[in-house]
């Protein structure tokens, strides 16, 4: 038996999820939240085995319940996304197990679900795409952090290594510029030496790179 | 056939689905039609066919004025027009040529009540 909670800000929304899984021979609705609070209130009890989190949670509530869940054993199956692929990933990288698009219907969620609980996904061409892409990025990445060129990120400089703080954070050459108050030629400059002294060949692989060493610290 | 007949009108499959779920359960609902597009529903739709149509989570309000107007032009019609609100877990009701009238609903129970009231 699947336990469930439902966490929705829509008390009635919620309340139909739960009505339509109840005819699921092999999922019980443990409770339905309406806001994170209550939902982490519920989880403490530990009787949850999934976390079915609508992603129109006010205040980005649902990447915060993810991150809640990071090191838990409930697994988190979000619906209703009607976002682009690449923040489909980001919610994939959080740690998400499972999604419904908001184009979806209740049987692709029954579906997703029970592919969950068999430890199996149902991944669309274009994000099995991008999963792969980002595995072989990161691949590469954790091949070159446990090799000696970790020791070269030391070697960067503290501009450089704002600058890199930033491309982590997804800016461009440009705001980059605006923020650290230089110019925009010096900010390639930076961006050049971080590249060429992490050893990647792009933006992305740096930025992997100092999430990895930012995770590795903490 | 049961005895009240609902046309939905959503631009989410997934509250579809979900909504016509909710309906099997009931004794006394039946979905006759869906609509993901509202001007469809607006060129397709014959009078008179059914005792509510329901928008559900559709916060467009171009598209809740066009509905209410195809409401306003029926003739001799009993068909009526609930507008669902996620965000306050409410519906607004319209009858033809009334000004809405919004109801709080907090269960599926208060959702049977309200479509089942004649």
């Amino acid at each position: 038996m699947i336990r469930i909670l439902i966490v929705n800000d829509s008390k009635l929304t919620g309340g139909m999820v739960a009505c339509a899984l109840e005819d699921e021979p092999n999922m019980e609705i443990v409770a339905t939240a309406t806001t994170i609070e209550e939902a982490k209130s519920y989880l403490r009890r530990g009787n949850i085995d999934l976390a079915l989190i609508s992603s129109r949670m006010p205040e980005y509530g649902a990447m915060d319940l993810i991150n809640h869940l990071q090191d838990s054993e409930v697994k988190i199956v979000l619906m209703g996304l009607s976002e682009p692929e690449n923040q489909i990933m980001e919610y994939i990288e959080a740690g998400i197990e499972g999604y419904v698009l908001r184009d979806g219907s209740v049987e692709d969620l029954v579906k997703a679900i029970n592919f969950m609980d068999k430890k199996e996904a149902q991944i669309p061409p274009g994000i099995a795409y991008d999963l792969m892409s980002r595995v072989a990025e990161l691949s590469l990445v954790l091949e070159k952090l446990n090799s000696k060129e970790l020791i070269q990120n030391e070697e960067l400089t503290s501009r450089e290594k704002d600058v890199l703080k930033l491309i982590e954070e997804g800016h461009t050459n440009k705001e980059i510029s605006d923020k650290l108050v230089i110019e925009i030629g010096t900010v390639k400059n930076h961006v050049h030496n971080i590249l060429s002294k992490l050893n990647v060949g792009t933006r992305e692989e740096a930025a992997s790179f100092f999430a990895l060493i930012k995770a590795r610290k903490s | 056939m049961k005895g009240v007949k609902i046309i939905l009108a959503s631009d989410s499959k997934f509250l579809v689905t979900l909504l016509r779920r909710i309906m099997d359960r009931s004794e006394n609902l039946e979905i006759i039609e869906e609509y993901f597009d509202i001007d469809n529903l607006k060129e397709e739709r014959t009078s008179g066919a059914g005792d509510w149509v329901i928008l559900a989570f559709n916060k467009n309000s171009d598209e809740i004025e066009i509905l209410r107007n195809y409401l306003n032009h029926e003739k001799g019609s009993r068909t009526r027009l609930l507008d669902f609100d996620a965000d306050r877990d409410s519906v607004d009701v319209y009858e033809q040529n009334h000004a809405g009238q919004t109801i709080t609903v907090d269960s599926i129970d208060d959702l049977y009540d309200i479509l089942n009231a004649k």
